[in-house]
Parts: structure tokens; C-alpha cells; sequence
């Protein structure tokens, strides 16, 4: 049994363990970090602490981005150090709900991701799947 | 919870260690110096009785035997000689693999302890057969002597002592039972019934104790009143004087009289029945209650503190921009109240984080002490100005770069005492750290007076690996600067001591990561130096607002010349980023380029002179915005790879402005031009 937050990213439904999810913000000013890689768009004030901001929709590969009153930020941290803290930023927010792990299917992807390639797995509920994305490795993408 | 007992005595016994070090070093040089001795047997029976009472009983075994030995040579049986200090460094080290480890059970481990005590034993033993005989032929001319000694003890408890259930009869019982004693009471001090307060002390004791313990033996049982007694023992002579007629009759009257018992009348009694000289032993010894001037904080908690305060120097501008603009002079006061206060706590907290270097250069000192042992070299490791305090973060980051370079001098740079004599030097080398501060900054220089760098073997050895051209031109600063670059190193062998003799360049990249600069000098024949120049601290610095495009960038007021306004047209006539001011030719680095930012500048620009190494070189923004104390803070991992930006400062109103490091961005730059010009 865990627990998963979903959200939405160019219409489809993915999920992080919720468990590494310290935050959860709303889409504001970002201050512009100069020579960095396209999807990490810059940095925010998140209680005096600097969090690095990336760019999850461009990460996957999605090309029309557009930001809406959805649009969030999700503070995530896979190690529960201070310093690696970053926020990714998705299309918005849908829920948070507890999994049985017998549930979990193989992921099952049909098209693109872009960077992210590597899913915990998949669940079928109201009539949509959800992927769990794998935090390890967007965390290694990024730091690269 | 007896876990965290144990965690608490490690580390108070790794003070102890450290501290057991740290005396045996002096000892080396002063090995007849008896208040070292005392400091270090103190050492190893705090680590012996801890050792015991929380369960590493073999700690408390292995140390038992040590102190066995420096017992004998506190008591004059034992001297000093080079076998014991060194047996003893390496019994410290075997005592900290023990605090580590625990109890081994380990059949090797075991069997290596076994035949660790059995060599510190036989010190002990072998010793004080010889100083036992010794006692014998100098000990026979007294008559009567039978290895006893006769003290006169006299106790003086505060009038507190009964308040925390000490009883002084018991230090009385104890004394009978060392052997014989008289006692004398004396009660003059005992007010009138009216005044006279029943938790109150008001007696005082004298003791003539005949016992062949020693006087470290009888001062042990006053081990745990020593701060709230005033205790004197005083050697009367060799032998068994209570005995002699006279003195009893001395002690008699004393008691009735309530007439303290003179020493000398004592002595004097004493020499004349046995017709022997004694000489005093110990000075009076005058126990002192002492205050505790220091407490032992955990380093997280000081790291929590110095956060704390560093997010109230934020709010707190912010506070200031609201009640500038709310205009409510009430508001603007307390304002300016709490910036006072904050800027105070700042200061303290700030300067609660730094330590002295001392505490970290006294495992150098027995580095170097070690090494030249080991390779034959006689070596002095001087150190001026040990007091210096640095943020403890910051000397965390340094003790890999120092060791690398000390490793350096006493491996290559200081040479064997045959070729120092030949060479017209004493033979014996030395290296001397020093410490000064500079500005905001602290210089640390390590300088060996050893065989030194020769720069045109450092060229030669450069251009053999590809690292510069063989026809560039280098002053003898570039060419000493080359001894830094990555895949250089002047030693060919593989050495146990520095490894393989590389790693010049990760001493600059780790001292660069504390905002440092490393620079080398070096003179044949004469020795080298190594300079370090480190910021104080790394969270606050003076920096000055600019603004490059949307952005606001701080720049370190430290590394800042000058400032110029310069409008385009002086612009329109540069050439390969040259600028010419006040008749000089500086290069400049363009911010919005570099920054790769849209819309090139059209306005008027401002050009920050800032200092790299000896150079000047300029760098281009929109505007300078002013001046502006700020704290720093880190990045985090992912953006570790952004070197231009050390890190970020969040401002008055919550937004944050980027800290620019001028030394990497300019060292970046010009990296860059060279390579795409190649």
C-alpha cells in the first residue's frame, strides 16, 4: 500500500509517490538562472531556501506549452536532503489516493516522452491510466 | 539511551585523544617537563575509568598498562625516552581505532592487542627493575627506612562541603587506612550556638600519615573534593616518624592548643632524631574551584543558528522597504530597533561558527612528525598565528588541500640531512605555516625551506605533456600557475606518502570551492611557497546590485576596483572586447553576451573594473544599482554545474539576485576565447 499524487501533463495522467513531495505551488515568477539547460528555467524563494525550477513539460518533450491558472509547481526532493529540493512543473494538480501494489501494471507507453523514460509502473482507475514516473531518474537527468 | 551515553563519551574521549596528542608532542620537546606528564596521565585515566563505566572494557585494559607507565614517570621511576613517546603515538592510534570500533572480538584483533600490552608492559617493567635498584642504593643510608614516607595533610573544607552530602570523616577513614595517622581537629571556627548553622562546615583537619603510598596516591582520595577543600600535603621525611617520641608529643600539644602544626618545627624533629636532610617534596598544593568558560555545542545546532539568523536578516529588509513605504514613523522606529538588534545577532552568531586553525593543525604537526620519521628527514613544523578563526565550514574544506601539501613538502621538498648539509643548510628542515588576516580575507602560507621549484623544468615538463605550446612566452608567475592545471605533476615516482604526486589541481579546485585562491612561489635551492587566500566566511558578503538585462546579479565588493559609466560611443571603437579608459587598455567581458541574454544593450552602460589574479579586467551590466550586504545562499546540486553563479541572495521584497563568482566567470571566459581561436 503507498500513497501517489497525480497530475496532469498535456492532457494525460502521470503520478510521483507522494512520499517525495514536499510542496506543492503555484505557478509564479521565476528568476532566470543564465547558461543553464533549456528546461531548467530558473530559480524561486521557497520559504528563504533557492529551489531550482524545472520545466516538466519540456522535459517530455511536449512543444505547445501554454500556462494556465493550473499550471503548478510540485517541490520534490528523492533524498530528503535540503539541497536537492527542485520543482517541476506540470500542466496541474489532480489528486492524491492510496495504491495497492498489486494493482500496478507494467507501463505501457505509446509515443514520445522525451527525457523521461523510466515508469514504477501504471494503474487503471476511472477508466484512465496513470504512470508513476521514476523521480531517480529525472533527478539524475537533471543534475547531468 | 545508553547508546547515546556511549556517542557522548566517544566524543568526549576523542577530545581526550586529541588532547593526549597534543601534550605528548610538547613532551618531545620538553621531556622533563612534569606538568605535561600530569596533563597526560590525566588524559589516560579519564579515558580508562569512561572506558570502563561505559563497557569498552578493553579500552580501559589497553589504557590501564599505559598508564602504568606514565605513572612511573610522573614518580620519578621512568624517564622519558624516544621508545616511549613513540609507543605512545601509536598506542593513541590503536586507542582510537578502539573508540571507533568498540570491543573486537576478532581473534586477530585480539591476539594484536595482546602483543600491543605486552610491549607497553615490558617498558613498564623492564624500567622499574632499574629505578627500583636504583631506589635501593640511595635509599640505604636511611636507618630506619622501611619505603614509607611520613606527610602532613592539612584539610580545609569550605563551609559548603556538607551541603552535597560529603562527609569529611571518610576522607579521614581513607587516610587511616593507607597506613598510620594522627589526626588533629581544630574547631575554632565554630560560632556561638546562636550563629552556629547545622548544614555548615566549620572544622578543618591536620593528618600525620606514615604510608607507603605515593603522594599521587594520597591525593587521589581527595579526588572528588578538590574543589570544595583547600588540601596540602607536605612530605616530612623518609621512614615512619610517628614513631619519634618528640613529634607525637608536638601533635599532642597541637590538638590541645588548637595551635596548627608547624612543617619546618615538624622537618626540623624529624632530621634531627634520624640526622637525615629532607628536602620538600611537593609545593603547596592549592586546589581552586574553576568556572566553566566554554560548553560543548553540537555543530549542527551552530549551523541551525547561523540559517536562523540569516533568514531574520532577510525579513527584516523586508520589514524596512514596508515601513519605508507605510511612512508610519512608529513603524519606521521599531523598524530600525529590529534592524539593530538583527544586524548584532548576525555579527554574534556569525562569529560563534568561526574556530581557531589550532584545532586543526595539531594533527599536521603529527603528520610531519611521523612522515620525516618514516623517511629519515628531521623536520620542524613551526606555526604562527594558530589563533586565526575561520568559519568552521571553511576549515572543514581545508584539511584535504593542507595535507596534500604538506605531504608535498616533507616528500619532495624538504631534502635528506646529508644533501641539506651539502648544500650549505642546517640539517634539519623546516616548514613553517603562518597565518595572517588580510582585508576580508585570511592568508595562510606553507613555505619549506627545501630544494624548491626549478620553473624551467615546470615549463619543459608542461610542454612534454601537451599542456602548453612549446613557443609560448610565460612569466614566472604562469609558469608556477602551470603546476595547477590537471594531469601535471613534477614527481615521477609512485610514493606511499603523496600518492602519485598529483593532485596540485585538486588543491585548487577544492580551495576554489571555498571561494579560495591558491597561488605557488619557489626559489631554487631556497624552498617553496604555497599562498592561500580564503574568504572568513562563507554565507555573508558585501556585494554590490547590478542589473543585466531582467535580472539582478550581486558582485563581491572585495574583488571590485573601480566603476565607470560609459556611453555606447566609447564602445563603437572597441575591438576584441578591449575598452580604453584613463589612457589604459582593459579587456572586458560583455555580461549579456555571456549570460547569453536576448536584445543586446543600446543605452548607457556601466563597466565594473574587477581584480583577477594581477590583471584588471572589466565587466559590462545595464546599471548599477548600489551597494548591498547580503547573505549567500547555496544553489543546490543541480545547478553545482553553473559556474559564473556561486550562488543566490534573496532580497528586501523576496525576489533573488544571482552572485556572480568573478574569478570563475573571468577564468571561464578567457578559456573559452582561447580555445575557439585555436
Amino acid at each position: 500500500m503507498s500513497s501517489i499524487i497525480s497530475f496532469f501533463i498535456n492532457k494525460e495522467v502521470f503520478a510521483f509517490d507522494t512520499l517525495k513531495v514536499r510542496n506543492i505551488l503555484e505557478f509564479d515568477k521565476v528568476t532566470w538562472v543564465p547558461n543553464a539547460k533549456d528546461y531548467l528555467l530558473g530559480v524561486i524563494n521557497l520559504h528563504g531556501n533557492i529551489i531550482p525550477i524545472a520545466d516538466l513539460r519540456l522535459m517530455m518533450g511536449i512543444e505547445n506549452i501554454e500556462n494556465s491558472q493550473d499550471t503548478a509547481i510540485i517541490v520534490v526532493s528523492n533524498d530528503d536532503k535540503k539541497e536537492s529540493l527542485i520543482g517541476l512543473i506540470v500542466d496541474g494538480v489532480k489528486e492524491v489516493f492510496d495504491i495497492n501494489d498489486a494493482e500496478l501494471k507494467e507501463s505501457v507507453i505509446n509515443g514520445n516522452t522525451g527525457l523521461v523514460h523510466s515508469f514504477t509502473g501504471s494503474i487503471y482507475k476511472n477508466d484512465e491510466f496513470i504512470h508513476i514516473i521514476d523521480l531517480d531518474e529525472i533527478v539524475l537527468e537533471i543534475e547531468k | 539511551m545508553i547508546d547515546k551515553f556511549k556517542a557522548k563519551f566517544v566524543e568526549e574521549s576523542n577530545d581526550n585523544v586529541h588532547d593526549l596528542e597534543e601534550a605528548l608532542l610538547l613532551l618531545e620537546k620538553d621531556t622533563s617537563n612534569g606538568e605535561i606528564i600530569e596533563r597526560i596521565f590525566r588524559a589516560m585515566h579519564t579515558l580508562k575509568g569512561g572506558g570502563a563505566m561505559f563497557g569498552f572494557n578493553q579500552l580501559s585494559e589497553f589504557t590501564h598498562h599505559l598508564e602504568t607507565v606514565f605513572d612511573l614517570v610522573r614518580n620519578n621511576k621512568l624517564t622519558i625516552t624516544d621508545d616511549i613517546i613513540s609507543l605512545t603515538f601509536e598506542s593513541i592510534d590503536h586507542i582510537k581505532h578502539m573508540l571507533e570500533v568498540g570491543n573486537v572480538d576478532d581473534k586477530e584483533e585480539l591476539a594484536n592487542q595482546a602483543t600491543f600490552i605486552q610491549r607497553v608492559q615490558r617498558i613498564s617493567n623492564s624500567e622499574s627493575k632499574s629505578a627500583a635498584a636504583n631506589q635501593v642504593i640511595t635509599d640505604n643510608t636511611t636507618v630506619k627506612d622501611d619505603g614509607s614516607k611520613t606527610f602532613l595533610i592539612h584539610i580545609k573544607p569550605n563551609e559548603e562541603i556538607l551541603r552535597n552530602g560529603t562527609n569529611p570523616f571518610y576522607l579521614l577513614d581513607d587516610l587511616h587506612a593507607m597506613g598510620q595517622a594522627e589526626v588533629v581537629a581544630f574547631s575554632e571556627k565554630v560560632p556561638p550556638l546562636a550563629h552556629f548553622s547545622p548544614i555548615n562546615n566549620y572544622c578543618h583537619w591536620q593528618v600525620v600519615l606514615n604510608t607507603t603510598e605515593s603522594v599521587n596516591d594520597i591525593k587521589d582520595v581527595f579526588i572528588f573534593v578538590e574543589d570544595e577543600c583547600e588540601i596540602t600535603i607536605v612530605e616530612l621525611g623518609q621512614g615512619n616518624l610517628l614513631q619519634n617520641d618528640s613529634i607525637i608529643s608536638l601533635v599532642k600539644e597541637a590538638s590541645t592548643l588548637q595551635n596548627p602544626l608547624n612543617k619546618d618545627q615538624l622537618i626540623q624533629l624529624a632530621t634531627s632524631s634520624s640526622g637525615e636532610p629532607k628536602k620538600e617534596l611537593k609545593k603547596k598544593v592549592q586546589l581552586k574551584e574553576h568556572k566553566i568558560s566554554s560548553i560543548r555545542v553540537n555543530s549542527t545546532k551552530i549551523d541551525e543558528l547561523v540559517n536562523l539568523v540569516s533568514e531574520l536578516v532577510t525579513i527584516q529588509a523586508q520589514l524596512n522597504l514596508f515601513a519605508e513605504n507605510d511612512g508610519n514613523p512608529a513603524v519606521l522606529a521599531l523598524a530600525e530597533n529590529i534592524q539593530k538588534l538583527s544586524r548584532q545577532l548576525r555579527d554574534n552568531a556569525f562569529e560563534i561558527s568561526l574556530i581557531p586553525l589550532q584545532s586543526e593543525l595539531m594533527r599536521f604537526q603529527r603528520l610531519v612528525r611521523d612522515l620525516s620519521k618514516e623517511l629519515g628527514k628531521e623536520i620542524d613544523f613551526v606555526i604562527e598565528g594558530g589563533d586565526i578563526e575561520l568559519d568552521k565550514n571553511i576549515i572543514e574544506h581545508l584539511t584535504d588541500p593542507l595535507l596534500h601539501i604538506i605531504r608535498n613538502s616533507v616528500d619532495h621538498g624538504i631534502e635528506m640531512p646529508d644533501e641539506r648539509i651539502k648544500g650549505g643548510k642546517s640539517p634539519k628542515g623546516t616548514i613553517l605555516f603562518k597565518a595572517y588576516y588580510s582585508g576580508a580575507s585570511v592568508i595562510v602560507e606553507l613555505t619549506d625551506d627545501g630544494k624548491g621549484i626549478n620553473p624551467e623544468f615546470i615549463k619543459k615538463k608542461a610542454i612534454s605533456k601537451g599542456l602548453i605550446d612549446a613557443k609560448t612566452e610565460l612569466s614566472r608567475k604562469e609558469i608556477f600557475e602551470l603546476v595547477f592545471l590537471s594531469g601535471f605533476s613534477t614527481k615521477e615516482e609512485v610514493t606511499d606518502v603523496s600518492g602519485r604526486g598529483v593532485g596540485m589541481d585538486v588543491v585548487k579546485k577544492k580551495i576554489g570551492e571555498i571561494r579560495g585562491e591558491v597561488s605557488l612561489d619557489s626559489e631554487i635551492g631556497k624552498g617553496t611557497t604555497l599562498t592561500l587566500e580564503l574568504p572568513m566566511t562563507l554565507s555573508i558578503i558585501d556585494g554590490l546590485l547590478v542589473k543585466v538585462y531582467q535580472n539582478q546579479y550581486v558582485i563581491p565588493i572585495a574583488n571590485i576596483e573601480k566603476i565607470f559609466a560609459l556611453d555606447n560611443v566609447s564602445f563603437g571603437t572597441t575591438f576584441n572586447h578591449v575598452v580604453n579608459i584613463e589612457n589604459e587598455q582593459y579587456p572586458f567581458i560583455d555580461l549579456r553576451e555571456t549570460f547569453e541574454t536576448v536584445a543586446p544593450n543600446k543605452g548607457t552602460e556601466q563597466l565594473i573594473l574587477v581584480k583577477y589574479e594581477d590583471r584588471k579586467v572589466g565587466l559590462l551590466v545595464d546599471l548599477v544599482i548600489g551597494e548591498y550586504q547580503t547573505v549567500v545562499k547555496p544553489m543546490g546540486r543541480f545547478l553545482k554545474k553553473q559556474e559564473n553563479i556561486s550562488g543566490a541572495s534573496i532580497m528586501g521584497d523576496g525576489t533573488i539576485a544571482m552572485v556572480i563568482d568573478t574569478n570563475r566567470l573571468i577564468h571561464n571566459n578567457a578559456i573559452k576565447k582561447y580555445r575557439t581561436k585555436k
